[in-house]
């Protein structure tokens, strides 16, 4: 049996069920999945930017 | 931070948990064409570490204790740790905090905080500052 996957369903679950196991997995899956994002940047746009929590 | 701005910008309507995702949105929940539709100048929020297409930035650097802390309840809540906290103590937490293990997102902490600081600080498009507990 074959399954399709989205990338950012895969991400979800290996954080949601074995976060620590496969940490460095999921670090490179999220990394995958920020690079890929695709935020149009404008020259007047303003970020707030943190680390991740903190309620930014 | 962006209830802060977002109440300075809209005096006559204040920012609230509904709104705030259509005023000041987390790029990590809208897509891009809604954005795209956003007032100039847009106000982002994003946890990426360094990017060098930002041209403006407001970084805030959080007391790690504080993420610390918050970032343990927040792993409880979702069941990314064992829920009873007498098997999971707030040390042995603290020890894959600072390995980075949950920070998935943001990378570990040191490594975004000082990819904006080595590359932008002293910029005049960018402010930072430290929240202290």
């Amino acid at each position: 049996m074959f399954y399709v996957i989205t990338q950012r369903a895969a991400y979800r679950l290996i954080v949601k069920h074995s976060p620590a196991r496969n940490a460095a997995a999921a670090r490179v899956l999220a990394g995958e999945q920020l690079a890929r994002r695709n935020v149009t940047v404008c020259d007047d746009d303003i970020f707030i930017t943190s680390t991740l929590l903190g309620n930014n | 931070m962006r209830f802060l701005i977002g109440n300075l910008i809209y005096q006559d309507n204040p920012i609230t948990f509904k709104n705030i995702e259509s005023r000041i949105p987390e790029i990590y929940f809208n897509p891009d064409h809604i954005m795209r539709r956003l007032p100039r100048p847009r106000i982002l929020k994003s946890h990426e570490r360094f990017q060098s297409r930002y041209p403006r930035i407001i970084y805030i650097v959080h007391d790690p204790r504080d993420v610390w802390v918050s970032f343990c309840h927040r792993n409880l809540k979702w069941r990314d740790i064992p829920d009873t906290p007498d098997n999971y103590p707030m040390d042995e937490f603290a020890a894959r905090f600072l390995r980075a293990e949950f920070d998935v997102i943001s990378v570990p902490g040191a490594d975004n905080v000082g990819s904006w600081l080595s590359m932008r600080e002293g910029s005049a498009t960018f402010l930072w500052f430290a929240t202290r507990t």
